[in-house]
């Protein structure tokens, strides 16, 4: 019982079923995003779920830190990043052989940017805000 | 002013933020990202929040000055603005971002002028109503501090007192006397309006975990955490 106690969340996030979540096993990931507050709060909520998570401002960042061996299981990408766009961005991890799952978010849903950045390679995309109703369900996956 | 008068103000006070319509549920996420080991990221993201859109707003007051109007770039600044108050749980002020992009895609030039007024007058509003209520938050606090010197200290008595002389029914007693005292004070006229709703599910959880640990380590660990939890709501 007292083991049941450690795991349970530190930040106390639910999700869905009212029950603390966190993570099992260790995961990683990667915020790309150039807002100050957006970039905050996503990598904060999925800290709080456990994930061991690294934050970029720019798109050639994330290749950058990607190109050098780092690896993440999940990478979100804001849509609209300074110089190389989100879907640029996310076409250029792909092509590097990363199986990571990318999430694609923007803060304006728009059915041709969720088409471009689908096709470069994302595997969803989400309007603004992160919540724990779509982040749990992909790190649960991740985690199984 | 009396403590317990100071938390239902406090209570209160953000209550009216939600009901309002200043903000909404994502602000309410954010809270529940707080904790002991992060005890100012709300103020931390607040303070981001402000250095982001006062950015913003200088952006786009300079392009709604020049001629022919910049639509694309207008467009840009403001889709940067939903983003931030959106993450944040700013309601109002994401909805006049919105209206403002429907303008700006429309080429409405005096849309566009009409909106960012009343995106700044949202904006200041919220930004007005948040500080009076981080202001009264961190007087409760202080209030809550002073009150107590020595909390850690008296926190460790106790638990050295009780697993030292206590048997695990005496220990449960203990416990549910002090739930009881806390949740009959005429002060909490709720008790999950006063305990962030994190963690009084966190209490339930660990109350249940204690009255059901079959070992003496569990009862400790369980015990400090109740403790930790109900303290600072216990009566004087």
């Amino acid at each position: 019982m007292g083991a049941a106690v450690d795991h349970v969340s530190p930040m106390g996030m639910s999700g869905g079923s009212g029950q603390r979540f966190s993570c099992k096993n260790k995961l990683t990931a990667l915020v790309v995003d150039n807002g100050g507050v957006c970039q905050a709060i996503q990598t904060a909520i999925l800290r709080s779920y456990g994930v061991e998570t690294e934050a970029v401002e720019t798109g050639e960042a994330a290749v950058e830190l990607i190109a050098s061996g780092a690896t993440f299981n999940l990478i979100i990408i804001e849509m609209l990043l300074p110089f190389m766009n989100g879907p640029e961005t996310a076409k250029q991890i792909r092509a590097m052989g990363a199986q990571s799952k990318i999430l694609g978010i923007t803060a304006f849903f728009d059915e041709r940017d969720q088409q471009e950045f689908l096709a470069a390679g994302a595997d969803k995309y989400i309007e603004k805000p992160l919540s724990p109703e779509i982040v749990i369900p992909i790190i649960r996956k991740l985690d199984n | 002013m009396e403590r317990s008068q100071l938390l239902r103000q406090v209570a209160h006070q953000r209550q009216t933020l939600f009901d309002e319509g200043l903000l909404d549920e994502q602000f309410a996420q954010l809270e529940e990202l707080q904790d002991r080991t992060n005890p100012n990221f709300v103020e931390e993201i607040v303070t981001t929040y402000y250095q982001d859109t006062s950015r913003l707003i200088l952006n786009i007051e300079q392009e709604l000055e020049r001629r022919p109007l910049d639509y694309g770039r207008l467009d840009g600044y403001m889709y940067q603005f939903k983003g931030s108050s959106t993450s944040f749980g700013a309601k109002k002020v994401k909805a006049e971002c919105s209206l403002f992009r429907e303008y700006c895609r429309a080429g409405n030039g005096e849309g566009c002028m009409r909106t960012f007024q009343q995106l700044k007058r949202e904006y200041a509003t919220l930004k007005r109503k948040l500080e009076a209520y981080f202001q009264l938050a961190r007087q409760a606090r202080l209030t809550q501090t002073a009150s107590r010197p020595g909390m850690c200290d008296r926190e460790y008595q106790v638990l050295f007192l009780c697993f030292k002389v206590y048997s695990k029914a005496q220990l449960e007693k203990l416990i549910t006397g002090l739930v009881g005292s806390v949740l009959d004070q005429s002060y909490l006229c709720r008790p999950q309006q006063n305990l962030q709703p994190s963690n009084w599910a966190r209490f339930e959880i660990i109350l249940g975990q204690f009255f059901s640990s079959p070992t003496f380590i569990g009862h400790r660990r369980a015990f400090r955490q109740v403790f930790g939890l109900v303290l600072p709501y216990a009566p004087l």
